[in-house]
């Protein structure tokens, strides 16, 4: 991309984040992302479902960089920040461009402490002030884990995991946080107040998210917008309202069935073969 | 009772310096997840450049000494570059492989540089020893013993206080998380590698200091690996307290039993101590634990 592809692009009418037929493949062989198409748009929470092996992190993985560790590359389309184009970099790079990825399984690092995990969330953070300040602004926001810094991070609930995480995240200021199933394996109760707390911090700072979930219910609840991703293609988008009331999401991402029967397998297959067209 | 003395003070000395060669295997393990089977083999670079740079280039032994840590760290530096960053990512297997590669490279090179003769090494730490009670004290090994213990709790804060030791430490617990965060793992690797280096460096001049120096010096790496392991191959402290324990073990069992073993009892001691944590406590006194959850 050239400097003048960058000032053609306006920074503020254009969506944060545009992803523009991208294709990823890992050894350079196995193709998993097919032409995606996806844009989240400035302060808005984007919701991306689909079932296991779709492509969900691997979309995730494209946008923060993050795919060469596993020997995979973006290798076609293109992925726009702020207009500019950001596929392939190094992570390092992108982490400092604003795009923060809370990954899969609750990486915290356990042998350090709450405290160490969250100075590490505050290490590209040169000012102690604007340090301080913001530490005391996610211990405000999880009121929790100001009584558990001297803890080993690796002995937390859950729960706690996931709120440091997030909070561990937020400390590096992201304009974009990608979240990978921050609901797996947590009690409901709990994942209503990680939901709760997401909701808070875009609504109070204006924070984009796009959330990869299979708690379709929760995600759907305070998303603005929903994609589906199947075999590494999109096959459904739309405003988050219209799919909560859509029937194909309510009998498969939600379990709602519209009749009082649950529909058959091959109904199953019909509704796949169905979206693909759709896609 | 003074010869128990003696042995217990001699082994806690000769511990601290088998605990600082164990740190250097810690340090570059904590940041890249390398067991550098090669550590030895580094120590002994690191002490043909300290000859280089005092004996053969005749600057003052302090000074010299001091250029040749820098220039240790510059070799670990390169060793990190040219063979273990192109291995991230690949089994642990053929990292291990690719360390006792470099253990015969290096003595190779060396060998090919400096010949096979034996030469001396500087007196970079004042010769001789002291009285203190009833115990003969070595004057070098004392003044090691005290620098070990500084550099040790210096490391240990680097590692849990400073921003760049944490750094080091998000490396070291998973690779894709500290990515995740912007942290680079090249550069943790090669900060790793490069004070890794520069303590084998260190241990080699209390080690050697007016002793002679050949291609065998690197054996020293192995008999410190059953320390690192002891300790715990992430504890910067466990690295310490495990060579005294290693030091004060070998010692006794000189004293005591190497007449009846025909001096092989001290010679294996580390190693029966390694075998033993293997099955007892694998990840040693102070390592990490795996955290198992459900």
């Amino acid at each position: 991309m050239t400097a003048t592809d960058v000032v053609a692009t306006p920074a503020t009418g254009a969506p944060l984040l545009q992803l523009k037929n991208v294709e990823v493949a890992f050894n350079g062989v196995i193709q998993v992302l097919h032409s995606v198409n996806m844009e989240v748009p400035r302060g808005k929470i984007v919701v991306f479902l689909g079932g296991n092996g779709a492509g969900k992190t691997t979309t995730l993985k494209a946008i923060s960089s993050l795919l060469a560790i596993d020997d995979g590359a973006v290798t076609g389309g293109g992925i726009l920040f702020d207009g500019q184009e950001i596929a392939n970099r190094d992570p390092a790079q992108t982490v400092r461009a604003g795009i923060v990825q809370v990954l899969e399984g609750r990486k915290v690092f356990g042998h350090l402490t709450v405290e160490q995990n969250l100075r590490l969330g505050l290490h590209l953070c040169s000012d102690r002030a604007i340090a301080e300040r913001e530490r005391e602004r996610c211990l405000e926001l999880f009121p929790a884990l100001r009584g558990l810094l001297e803890r080993q991070a690796g002995y937390l609930s859950g729960g706690e995991m996931q709120m440091l995480l997030v909070s561990r995240a937020l400390l590096l200021q992201p304009r974009l946080l990608l979240l990978d199933e921050p609901s797996m394996g947590l009690a409901p109760l709990l994942v209503r107040q990680i939901f709760g707390a997401l909701a808070r911090i875009n609504r109070e700072r204006g924070l984009a998210m796009l959330l990869v979930e299979q708690n379709a219910r929760a995600a759907l609840e305070i998303a603005d917008h929903a994609y589906i991703i199947e075999n590494g293609r999109i096959v459904m988008h739309g405003a988050a309202a219209d799919m909560r009331n859509n029937e194909d999401i309510r009998e498969f991402y939600l379990g709602l069935s519209v009749g009082r029967e649950k529909k058959s397998f091959r109904d199953v297959k019909h509704y796949k073969r169905r979206k693909r067209w759709l896609g | 009772m003074n010869s128990f003395l003696q042995a217990l003070a001699s082994g806690t000395l000769t511990g601290l310096l088998y605990g600082l060669i164990a740190l250097s295997f810690v340090v570059i393990y904590r940041a890249a997840r390398i067991v550098n089977l090669a550590q030895g083999e580094v120590l002994m670079a690191g002490a043909f450049t300290i000859w280089m740079m005092t004996l053969a280039a005749g600057l003052p032994t302090l000074l010299g000494s001091g250029l040749a840590l820098l220039a240790a760290a510059l070799i670990g530096l390169v060793i990190e570059r040219l063979v273990f960053r192109p291995l991230i990512g690949r089994p642990t297997t053929t990292i291990v492989l690719a360390s006792v590669a470099l253990i015969i490279v290096l003595r190779g090179a060396s060998q090919m540089v400096f010949g096979p003769e034996t030469r001396p090494f500087p007196q970079v730490l004042p010769a001789g020893a002291f009285k203190l009670g009833p115990l003969h004290l070595n004057l070098a090994l004392t003044i090691g013993a005290v620098l070990t213990l500084v550099v040790t709790e210096a490391l240990h804060r680097f590692f849990m206080n400073t921003k760049a030791g944490l750094r080091l430490s998000a490396v070291a617990e998973d690779h894709m998380t500290a990515l995740s965060m912007g942290i680079s793992v090249r550069r943790s690797a090669a900060i790793a590698w490069a004070l890794g280096a520069s303590l084998s460096a260190l241990a080699a001049a209390i080690y050697l200091s007016g002793a002679a120096l050949d291609v065998s010096v690197a054996g020293i790496g192995l008999r410190a690996l059953p320390v690192a392991l002891l300790g715990g191959m992430e504890s910067v402290r466990g690295a310490t307290l495990a060579g005294v324990l290693v030091g004060v073990g070998e010692s006794l069992a000189s004293t005591y039993l190497d007449r009846h073993t025909s001096g092989a009892m001290s010679q294996v001691f580390p190693f029966l101590v390694m075998i033993a944590l293997m099955l007892i406590r694998p990840q040693g006194l102070f390592g990490w634990k795996v955290i198992e959850r459900v």
